[in-house]
């Protein structure tokens, strides 16, 4: 089924609820459970490497505040993730449908 | 060890095997759950006086299940997220890591191109699988299809169909020279040179970007060689072959060219020649329905008619009398009743010219 919102054409994306609202929102809890696991995993492993480097003890990294280069990382990081979670709102795809 | 190694990246390999497992869950567990309420919303319609014969008569059942607009969702969504996601979707990560694609792409093969040959109009119109520009569109194309395959069969083993399928191939003879057609990336070309290293393999697709990704992978194999070419006329010299396959071919064909297709395979046979086509059969209507819901939300028109096909009239129509449809395990006991999960309904056509 095609979405009856506007946007028309090959890229128009399908639609499986009663209101394509829902297909959208669903589409963000999907990116943000993709997103959540990627940093769980990265996390995972920084954390093991830096405790058996014993570079840091993990138990303070919740005490630290971001600045500079880091600071500015984060923020790039933050930016590409909203990307990711909000780029389904526009009902378009890559592809033709 | 890591599921993934597919890319440097560790938070791209990380995002795929994000999307293996959710595609994993739809199978395993979604899909059973959606086999029940159907069975549950059948028998209420029994007791109601309605029938279900047909897949029409189970789509409406699940007119306004939920459940079942969360199956659809996920079967598309999760499609999409693996091709298009900007972050990590494999177009734009191989992308993203050329020297990889280069060097893969760059390594050789025995490869004849024709840049006379007009890609299909029925092709180039859809982007099949929800490939960003299809299996031919750009120079990566073999490569992100290649990548995509990895979880699209949820519990079977890589390259595990393909191994079965050549096991399926041997009952049937032994065989010296073996054309496959629509061959892709060489997924299933390979295993038959693999297993007949006396034979003569050629594989025959449009695409050249999976094509050159084909024949850098088998290049060291001497038995085998690509050529781009149009199933519905290869271009090959008649009567050649002793042994004509595809997988996955004719789901992708309009009905005339189904028919072009299997014309074309009876003119490459030898007398005696045999032709087995691996696609997707069934006359269950829970899984026909499935399976026309599966062709809309992958983007594959033609899967619905061709279910639909006379495949037997159609073979005989090619000049093929002598057919069988038979129903095809990817792994080991994977048409037995008692598995629940999803799987494609795989069916083997097996025809023999006349000798």
């Amino acid at each position: 089924m095609k979405s009856t919102d506007p946007v028309v054409g090959p890229q128009a994306e399908q639609t499986f609820f009663s209101d394509p609202t829902i297909d959208r929102l669903v589409g963000m809890v999907f990116a943000l459970s993709a997103e959540l696991h990627v940093l769980r995993d990265r996390l995972a492993l920084l954390e093991d490497a830096l405790e058996k480097r014993g570079v840091v003890d993990v138990s303070q990294i919740d005490k630290a505040i971001p600045e500079g280069a880091l600071e500015a990382r984060i923020a790039k990081e933050r930016t590409a993730l909203v990307q990711h979670v909000l780029e389904g709102l526009h009902g378009r795809l890559a592809s033709k449908s | 060890m890591a599921l993934l190694t597919l890319f440097r990246s560790r938070e791209a390999n990380a995002f795929h095997e994000f999307i293996m497992e959710a595609r994993t869950w739809w199978a395993v567990q979604l899909f059973p759950r959606l086999r029940e309420e159907y069975d549950v919303r059948k028998e209420l319609a029994a007791r109601e006086g309605r029938q279900v014969r047909t897949p029409e008569d189970v789509a409406m059942l699940f007119s306004r299940s939920t459940l079942y607009a969360y199956f659809c969702w996920l079967e598309r969504h999760v499609q999409k997220s693996k091709y298009s996601s900007s972050r990590w979707g494999l177009v734009a990560q191989i992308a993203r890591e050329p020297e990889t694609a280069v060097a893969r792409l760059q390594a050789g093969g025995q490869l004849e191109l024709d840049p006379k040959l007009r890609i299909p109009e029925y092709y180039a119109a859809h982007d099949i699988h929800q490939h960003p520009g299809n299996l031919h569109g750009d120079a990566n194309a073999g490569l992100v299809y290649e990548a995509s395959a990895l979880s699209i069969h949820p519990r079977t083993k890589r390259n595990e169909l393909h191994e079965k399928f050549v096991d399926l191939v041997r009952r049937e003879g032994e065989f010296e020279r073996v054309l496959d057609m629509g061959c892709g990336f060489g997924k299933s070309t390979v295993p038959l040179a693999l297993a007949f290293p006396r034979a003569k393999v050629v594989g025959v697709d449009v695409s050249e970007p999976c094509l050159k990704l084909a024949a850098a992978d088998a290049r060291n194999l001497s038995n085998i060689s690509f050529r781009q070419a149009d199933a519905r006329r290869t271009g090959l010299d008649a009567a050649k072959f002793d042994l004509v396959t595809s997988t996955m071919l004719l789901h992708e064909l309009p009905a005339e060219s189904v028919d072009a297709t299997l014309a074309e395979t009876r003119r490459l046979l030898a007398p005696g020649g045999v032709s087995i086509h691996l696609d997707f059969r069934t006359e269950d209507p829970f899984w026909q329905f499935i399976m026309y819901g599966h062709g809309v939300r992958n983007n594959e028109p033609f899967l619905e008619p061709l279910i639909r096909m006379d495949l037997a009239a159609a073979y005989r129509k090619a000049g093929f009398d002598d057919v069988r449809i038979e129903p095809f395990a990817e792994r080991e006991g994977a048409t037995d009743p008692s598995n629940s999960f999803w799987r494609f309904p795989w069916a083997a056509i097996i025809a023999r010219k006349p000798a």
